[in-house]
Protein backbone atom coordinates (compact mmCIF):
# COMPACT_ATOMS: atom_id res chain seq x y z
CA UNK A 1 0.00 0.00 0.00
CA UNK A 2 1.14 3.30 -1.01
CA UNK A 3 2.45 5.69 2.41
CA UNK A 4 0.47 8.30 2.59
CA UNK A 5 2.62 12.00 2.87
CA UNK A 6 2.45 15.28 4.14
CA UNK A 7 0.93 17.56 1.39
CA UNK A 8 4.18 18.57 -1.01
CA UNK A 9 2.49 22.26 -1.63
CA UNK A 10 2.33 22.62 2.43
CA UNK A 11 5.93 21.46 2.66
CA UNK A 12 7.51 23.69 0.57
CA UNK A 13 5.35 26.20 2.18
CA UNK A 14 6.75 25.56 5.75
CA UNK A 15 10.28 25.08 4.30
CA UNK A 16 9.66 29.00 3.39
CA UNK A 17 8.26 29.99 6.96
CA UNK A 18 11.20 28.06 8.57
CA UNK A 19 14.88 29.87 9.13
CA UNK A 20 17.71 27.20 7.49
CA UNK A 21 18.84 25.57 10.26
CA UNK A 22 15.36 24.42 11.68
CA UNK A 23 14.24 23.53 7.72
CA UNK A 24 15.37 19.85 7.81
CA UNK A 25 14.71 19.07 11.87
CA UNK A 26 11.13 20.61 12.03
CA UNK A 27 9.73 19.27 8.48
CA UNK A 28 11.19 15.66 9.48
CA UNK A 29 9.33 16.31 13.02
CA UNK A 30 5.86 16.71 10.92
CA UNK A 31 6.12 14.54 8.77
CA UNK A 32 7.30 11.54 10.92
CA UNK A 33 4.23 12.25 13.55
CA UNK A 34 1.83 12.90 9.95
CA UNK A 35 2.71 9.44 8.61
CA UNK A 36 2.64 7.22 11.60
CA UNK A 37 0.48 8.81 14.21
CA UNK A 38 -2.16 11.32 12.54
CA UNK A 39 -3.06 9.31 9.09
CA UNK A 40 -3.50 6.19 11.25
CA UNK A 41 -6.01 8.01 13.81
CA UNK A 42 -7.79 10.59 11.39
CA UNK A 43 -7.54 9.91 8.25
CA UNK A 44 -5.77 11.07 4.71
CA UNK A 45 -8.20 14.15 4.81
CA UNK A 46 -7.95 15.42 8.39
CA UNK A 47 -4.16 14.73 8.25
CA UNK A 48 -3.75 17.08 5.46
CA UNK A 49 -5.90 19.42 7.52
CA UNK A 50 -3.97 19.00 10.72
CA UNK A 51 -0.48 19.69 9.00
CA UNK A 52 -2.09 22.96 7.15
CA UNK A 53 -3.07 23.90 10.63
CA UNK A 54 0.59 22.91 11.58
CA UNK A 55 2.38 25.01 8.53
CA UNK A 56 0.25 28.09 9.66
CA UNK A 57 1.79 27.95 13.43
CA UNK A 58 4.44 29.32 11.92
CA UNK A 59 3.37 31.97 10.02
CA UNK A 60 3.58 34.56 13.01
CA UNK A 61 6.94 34.33 13.20
CA UNK A 62 7.73 35.31 9.50
CA UNK A 63 5.31 37.71 9.30
CA UNK A 64 7.02 39.75 12.01
CA UNK A 65 10.53 39.68 9.83
CA UNK A 66 8.15 40.86 7.12
CA UNK A 67 6.80 43.63 8.88
CA UNK A 68 10.13 44.64 10.25
CA UNK A 69 11.41 44.79 6.51
CA UNK A 70 8.51 46.85 5.72
CA UNK A 71 9.20 48.92 8.84
CA UNK A 72 12.95 49.53 7.09
CA UNK A 73 11.22 50.47 4.01
CA UNK A 74 9.25 52.88 6.18
CA UNK A 75 13.06 54.80 7.35
CA UNK A 76 14.17 54.92 3.90
CA UNK A 77 11.54 55.93 2.07
CA UNK A 78 10.01 58.80 5.22
CA UNK A 79 13.65 59.82 4.94
CA UNK A 80 13.80 59.97 0.99
CA UNK A 81 10.59 62.02 0.98
CA UNK A 82 11.31 63.96 4.11
CA UNK A 83 14.42 65.14 1.80
CA UNK A 84 12.56 65.63 -1.31
CA UNK A 85 10.05 67.56 0.80
CA UNK A 86 12.81 70.32 2.02
CA UNK A 87 13.83 71.11 -1.85
CA UNK A 88 10.09 71.97 -2.00
CA UNK A 89 9.83 75.46 -0.63
CA UNK A 90 6.48 75.94 -1.06
CA UNK A 91 4.73 78.82 1.14
CA UNK A 92 1.61 79.01 3.70
CA UNK A 93 1.92 75.25 4.79
CA UNK A 94 3.89 73.63 7.94
CA UNK A 95 7.75 73.81 7.91
CA UNK A 96 9.16 71.37 5.83
CA UNK A 97 11.77 70.74 8.26
CA UNK A 98 9.36 69.59 10.98
CA UNK A 99 7.79 67.23 9.10
CA UNK A 100 11.01 65.80 7.26
CA UNK A 101 11.90 65.49 10.61
CA UNK A 102 9.27 64.25 12.41
CA UNK A 103 8.88 61.38 9.81
CA UNK A 104 12.63 60.20 10.29
CA UNK A 105 12.30 60.49 13.81
CA UNK A 106 9.18 58.35 14.02
CA UNK A 107 10.79 56.06 11.64
CA UNK A 108 13.78 55.46 13.98
CA UNK A 109 11.71 55.31 16.70
CA UNK A 110 9.67 52.63 14.95
CA UNK A 111 12.71 50.56 14.08
CA UNK A 112 14.07 51.25 18.04
CA UNK A 113 11.12 49.43 18.94
CA UNK A 114 11.05 46.66 16.22
CA UNK A 115 15.02 46.35 16.71
CA UNK A 116 14.92 45.81 20.84
CA UNK A 117 11.08 44.80 21.40
CA UNK A 118 11.90 46.56 24.61
CA UNK A 119 9.57 47.76 27.50
CA UNK A 120 6.40 49.41 27.00
CA UNK A 121 6.59 52.74 27.12
CA UNK A 122 8.96 52.87 24.17
CA UNK A 123 6.24 51.21 22.26
CA UNK A 124 3.83 54.10 23.70
CA UNK A 125 6.33 56.53 22.65
CA UNK A 126 6.64 55.08 18.98
CA UNK A 127 2.68 54.96 18.68
CA UNK A 128 2.58 58.49 19.87
CA UNK A 129 4.92 59.62 17.38
CA UNK A 130 2.76 58.31 15.16
CA UNK A 131 -0.54 59.73 16.31
CA UNK A 132 1.54 62.97 16.17
CA UNK A 133 2.68 62.76 13.10
CA UNK A 134 -0.27 62.06 11.36
CA UNK A 135 -2.12 64.60 12.87
CA UNK A 136 0.31 67.29 11.35
CA UNK A 137 0.27 65.56 7.96
CA UNK A 138 -3.63 65.37 7.46
CA UNK A 139 -3.32 69.09 8.59
CA UNK A 140 -0.90 69.58 5.73
CA UNK A 141 -2.79 67.83 3.31
CA UNK A 142 -5.81 69.96 4.42
CA UNK A 143 -3.94 73.11 3.11
CA UNK A 144 -3.37 71.53 -0.62
CA UNK A 145 -6.11 69.50 -0.83
CA UNK A 146 -7.76 72.04 -3.48
CA UNK A 147 -4.49 72.49 -5.59
CA UNK A 148 -2.77 68.79 -6.41
CA UNK A 149 0.22 69.95 -6.73
CA UNK A 150 3.51 67.55 -5.96
CA UNK A 151 3.69 68.38 -2.54
CA UNK A 152 0.22 67.56 -1.83
CA UNK A 153 1.26 64.01 -3.19
CA UNK A 154 4.44 63.67 -1.01
CA UNK A 155 2.61 64.04 1.92
CA UNK A 156 0.00 61.97 0.68
CA UNK A 157 2.82 58.80 0.65
CA UNK A 158 3.99 60.08 3.62
CA UNK A 159 0.77 59.78 5.13
CA UNK A 160 0.28 56.60 4.24
CA UNK A 161 3.72 55.34 5.53
CA UNK A 162 3.03 56.77 9.03
CA UNK A 163 0.06 54.83 9.17
CA UNK A 164 2.12 51.97 7.90
CA UNK A 165 4.12 52.24 10.41
CA UNK A 166 1.59 52.71 13.63
CA UNK A 167 0.15 48.96 12.02
CA UNK A 168 3.40 47.66 12.09
CA UNK A 169 4.19 48.81 15.56
CA UNK A 170 0.92 47.44 16.64
CA UNK A 171 0.86 44.01 15.00
CA UNK A 172 4.02 43.07 15.63
CA UNK A 173 4.28 40.27 18.22
CA UNK A 174 5.84 40.87 21.54
CA UNK A 175 8.83 39.03 22.34
CA UNK A 176 7.08 36.12 23.81
CA UNK A 177 7.33 35.32 27.45
CA UNK A 178 9.62 38.03 28.14
CA UNK A 179 8.33 38.75 31.50
CA UNK A 180 11.09 41.82 32.59
CA UNK A 181 14.28 42.89 31.54
CA UNK A 182 16.73 43.68 34.71
CA UNK A 183 19.39 45.90 34.58
CA UNK B 1 22.09 40.11 35.48
CA UNK B 2 20.12 38.01 32.91
CA UNK B 3 16.54 38.32 31.95
CA UNK B 4 13.96 36.51 34.05
CA UNK B 5 12.40 34.07 32.07
CA UNK B 6 8.50 33.96 30.68
CA UNK B 7 6.00 31.48 31.91
CA UNK B 8 6.05 29.99 28.40
CA UNK B 9 9.53 29.97 28.36
CA UNK B 10 9.52 28.13 31.56
CA UNK B 11 7.54 25.72 30.49
CA UNK B 12 9.49 24.87 27.48
CA UNK B 13 12.79 24.44 29.45
CA UNK B 14 10.78 22.39 32.42
CA UNK B 15 9.67 20.12 29.05
CA UNK B 16 13.25 19.71 27.48
CA UNK B 17 14.42 18.76 31.16
CA UNK B 18 11.42 16.22 31.61
CA UNK B 19 11.99 14.95 28.50
CA UNK B 20 15.91 14.10 28.79
CA UNK B 21 17.30 12.72 26.33
CA UNK B 22 14.30 12.24 23.72
CA UNK B 23 13.67 16.29 24.04
CA UNK B 24 13.21 17.03 20.47
CA UNK B 25 10.52 19.57 19.10
CA UNK B 26 7.62 17.65 18.91
CA UNK B 27 8.32 15.57 22.22
CA UNK B 28 8.64 19.28 23.83
CA UNK B 29 5.53 20.78 22.07
CA UNK B 30 3.44 16.95 23.44
CA UNK B 31 4.50 18.00 26.78
CA UNK B 32 3.62 21.27 27.12
CA UNK B 33 0.49 20.96 25.36
CA UNK B 34 -0.12 17.57 27.71
CA UNK B 35 0.78 20.13 31.22
CA UNK B 36 -1.94 22.77 29.54
CA UNK B 37 -4.68 20.11 28.91
CA UNK B 38 -7.27 20.26 26.13
CA UNK B 39 -8.55 23.90 26.88
CA UNK B 40 -5.37 25.78 25.05
CA UNK B 41 -3.69 24.57 22.31
CA UNK B 42 -0.04 25.46 22.01
CA UNK B 43 1.28 25.94 18.50
CA UNK B 44 3.90 24.40 17.33
CA UNK B 45 5.00 27.69 15.57
CA UNK B 46 5.80 29.00 19.32
CA UNK B 47 7.37 26.01 20.44
CA UNK B 48 10.37 25.80 18.26
CA UNK B 49 10.82 29.99 18.03
CA UNK B 50 11.22 29.54 21.93
CA UNK B 51 13.23 26.49 21.52
CA UNK B 52 15.61 28.53 18.97
CA UNK B 53 15.56 31.83 21.19
CA UNK B 54 16.41 29.44 24.44
CA UNK B 55 19.58 28.07 22.19
CA UNK B 56 20.42 31.76 20.98
CA UNK B 57 20.75 32.65 24.44
CA UNK B 58 22.65 29.84 25.46
CA UNK B 59 19.58 28.17 27.58
CA UNK B 60 19.62 25.23 25.82
CA UNK B 61 21.76 22.95 23.44
CA UNK B 62 21.20 21.15 20.62
CA UNK B 63 22.51 18.64 18.54
CA UNK B 64 21.44 16.89 15.39
CA UNK B 65 21.01 13.11 14.97
CA UNK B 66 21.06 11.40 11.63
CA UNK B 67 17.58 10.69 10.16
CA UNK B 68 15.37 7.62 9.96
CA UNK B 69 13.03 6.40 7.12
CA UNK B 70 10.20 7.10 9.09
CA UNK B 71 11.48 10.65 9.09
CA UNK B 72 11.41 10.75 5.10
CA UNK B 73 16.25 10.62 5.81
CA UNK B 74 15.37 14.51 7.47
CA UNK B 75 17.64 14.63 10.85
CA UNK B 76 15.99 14.87 14.21
CA UNK B 77 17.35 18.22 16.57
CA UNK B 78 17.65 17.04 20.17
CA UNK B 79 17.97 19.79 22.91
CA UNK B 80 19.32 19.82 26.43
CA UNK B 81 19.60 22.46 29.51
CA UNK B 82 22.70 24.02 30.04
CA UNK B 83 23.74 25.00 33.08
CA UNK B 84 22.42 28.89 32.72
CA UNK B 85 18.90 27.69 31.39
CA UNK B 86 19.05 25.64 34.71
CA UNK B 87 19.88 28.76 36.72
CA UNK B 88 16.87 30.85 34.83
CA UNK B 89 14.89 28.30 35.33
CA UNK B 90 15.44 28.51 39.63
CA UNK B 91 15.93 31.66 39.50
CA UNK B 92 12.57 32.30 38.29
CA UNK B 93 10.81 29.82 40.69
CA UNK B 94 12.62 30.99 43.31
CA UNK B 95 11.17 35.16 42.48
CA UNK B 96 7.57 33.57 42.29
CA UNK B 97 8.05 31.63 45.21
CA UNK B 98 8.99 35.08 47.13
CA UNK B 99 5.73 37.22 46.04
CA UNK B 100 3.30 33.94 46.24
CA UNK B 101 4.72 34.19 50.02
CA UNK B 102 3.68 37.44 50.44
CA UNK B 103 0.50 37.11 49.12
CA UNK B 104 -2.91 36.46 51.13
CA UNK B 105 -6.10 35.59 48.80
CA UNK B 106 -9.18 37.86 49.18
CA UNK B 107 -12.21 35.80 50.80
CA UNK B 108 -14.77 37.08 47.47
CA UNK B 109 -11.37 35.64 45.06
CA UNK B 110 -11.35 32.04 47.12
CA UNK B 111 -14.91 31.71 46.94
Amino acid sequence: MKRIEPPKGLERLLKFLLPERDREAVTGDLYEEFCQEIVPRLGAARARFWYMRQVLSFLPQRLGWVLQSICAFTFLSGTWLGLMDLRLRHPGYLQREWIAGLIAGQAAVTLMVLGRRGPGWLRFVALAGCVGILSLAARALVGVVTGANLEGYILLIALALVVQAALTVMIVPRRDGRMARRA
Amino acid sequence: MAALLGTFEQMVLLAVMAAGEEAYGRAVLRTVQASLGAQRTVSAGAVYATLDRLEAEGLVTSRLEEGTPARGGRVRRFYRLTTPGANALSEARKVLEQMWRGVTWPAEVMG
